[in-house]
């Protein structure tokens, strides 16, 4: 039981750094603020999110894990929160592309 | 190995004394860096490496972004001479650093023992389960002194940097609109921060009041501190802090940080107790100095934040 757990934690946090890494590609390929934000913020947040989930399905039912899965959830409220929060200020500042 | 980096460090004094182009010198100067900080390493002392390594880290960076604003930085370093100086002495001389580097391995077992030194000890000499608190506030207590007197000095200089004077403040005839904070605005960002932001309060001083037990302490509280203060300005739109009496405030804190640290530790008070009473002196000193540090830390910020977005938005003109 403990082996297939820390198989399949292990698993999960592949595929979370999978992720982490097509939102660093996103920002190396894409040219305007507005679509680099659009790229990491999405996958950021999901990335992250697998991450702690693989972390909490290697090491069981803990005090270690019931940390994390708060972090999780404040993850999930404020990450998207953040990125709008940006793409706003950028707006409404009138952020020019020229300006790079 | 040492030989053969001082002498790699005194071939790059040499050359950055007869190098002529300003972008070049630069590079040169962080190699210097890099090899100086290698050399700590070899001699034990990874912690000096460690600031060494960031110092030329940022100061690299400064003055690149300083030069990109007038000059092309890779057209200056890649300038004049022919393709041996541009392209093939930089390239030999990378490869033979990087060469001996992994040839030697500075890294290795018999460098590190006064890093093994602090953490078999530190729970007697200093006190607390954090060794990185009993290495700052314990072991190199004085770096620590230096690295709050820097924190006030850039606060300083950031505030006199900026575009307008004191009086001109004081007379107020230039700040032509309010301020607005546009995350005020948002109401979806207000309802949310509203959550958070006692909470964020609550984590700054849970750090701060338990550096010696976990990761954590005075700088990183401070910090946590500080953005609880940022968010109340972002969505409430408030600006009522009073900023002359917190720079008041930093600048006594700080006096305040010298003369505890020195009267404890540099005087040796620690000696003349008796043995029971030793453990609560320690926590006590480790609880009191990462409380000042955490409160030095976070004004800093806040006058740097206040300062910089509150009194100067949009750069108004005069």
């Amino acid at each position: 039981m403990s082996e297939l757990q820390i198989i399949l934690g292990n698993i999960i946090i592949t595929i979370g750094v999978i992720f982490m890494m097509f939102g660093a590609l996103g920002v190396f390929r894409f040219k305007t603020f507005y679509t680099r934000l659009l790229a990491v913020a999405k996958t950021d947040t999901v990335g992250a999110l697998t991450i702690i989930i693989g972390l909490a399905v290697r090491q069981g039912l803990t005090f270690f894990t019931g940390k994390i899965l708060l972090l999780a959830i404040i993850l999930l409220m404020f990450n998207p929160l953040v990125s709008h929060i940006l793409a706003r200020s950028a707006y409404l500042s009138g952020y020019n592309e020229e300006e790079k | 190995m040492t030989q053969i980096l001082l002498i790699f460090l005194i071939i790059m004094g040499i050359i950055t004394v007869l190098e002529r182009n300003i972008a070049r010198i630069i590079i040169y100067l962080a190699i210097f860096s890099l090899i100086a900080s290698v050399g700590y390493m070899l001699m034990g002392s990874p912690d000096v490496a460690m600031a060494e390594a960031i110092a030329s880290a940022f100061t690299v960076i400064f003055f690149i972004i300083c030069f990109e604003k007038y000059f092309s930085f890779t057209d200056a370093v890649i300038g004049s001479g022919g393709i041996a100086r541009r392209r093939i002495i930089p390239l030999i001389f990378t490869l033979v650093l990087f060469g001996a580097v992994m040839y030697f391995r500075p890294i290795s077992y018999d460098t590190m023992y006064l890093g093994d030194l602090y953490i078999a000890n530190f729970t007697y000499d200093v006190g607390g389960t954090n060794p990185v608190t009993a290495i700052y506030l314990g072991y190199r207590v004085y770096d620590t002194l230096f690295e709050a007197l820097v924190v006030v000095i850039s606060v300083v200089a950031a505030i006199h940097l900026s575009a307008f004077s004191d009086e001109q403040m004081k007379t107020g005839k230039i700040i032509t609109k309010e301020t607005h904070s546009e995350v005020h605005d948002s109401g979806l960002a207000v309802y949310a921060i509203q959550i958070i932001c006692p909470l964020m309060l609550l984590y700054g001083v849970y750090l701060v009041l338990n550096g010696h037990i976990t990761p954590g302490g005075g700088f990183q509280g401070g910090l946590a501190i500080a953005s609880f203060f940022i968010c109340r300005y972002m969505i409430y739109n408030v600006t009522d802090l009073p900023i002359s009496k917190i720079i008041r405030m930093e600048e006594i804190v700080f006096v305040s940080i010298t003369i505890f640290a020195v009267s404890i530790v540099f005087l040796g008070a620690m000696a003349y107790l008796p043995e029971h009473l030793y453990l609560n002196f320690q926590i006590g000193y480790m609880l009191i100095m990462n409380a000042l540090i955490g409160l030095k830390v976070a004004c800093g910020f806040i006058i740097l934040f206040y300062r910089y977005i509150v009194i100067e938005h949009d750069g108004v003109e005069l």
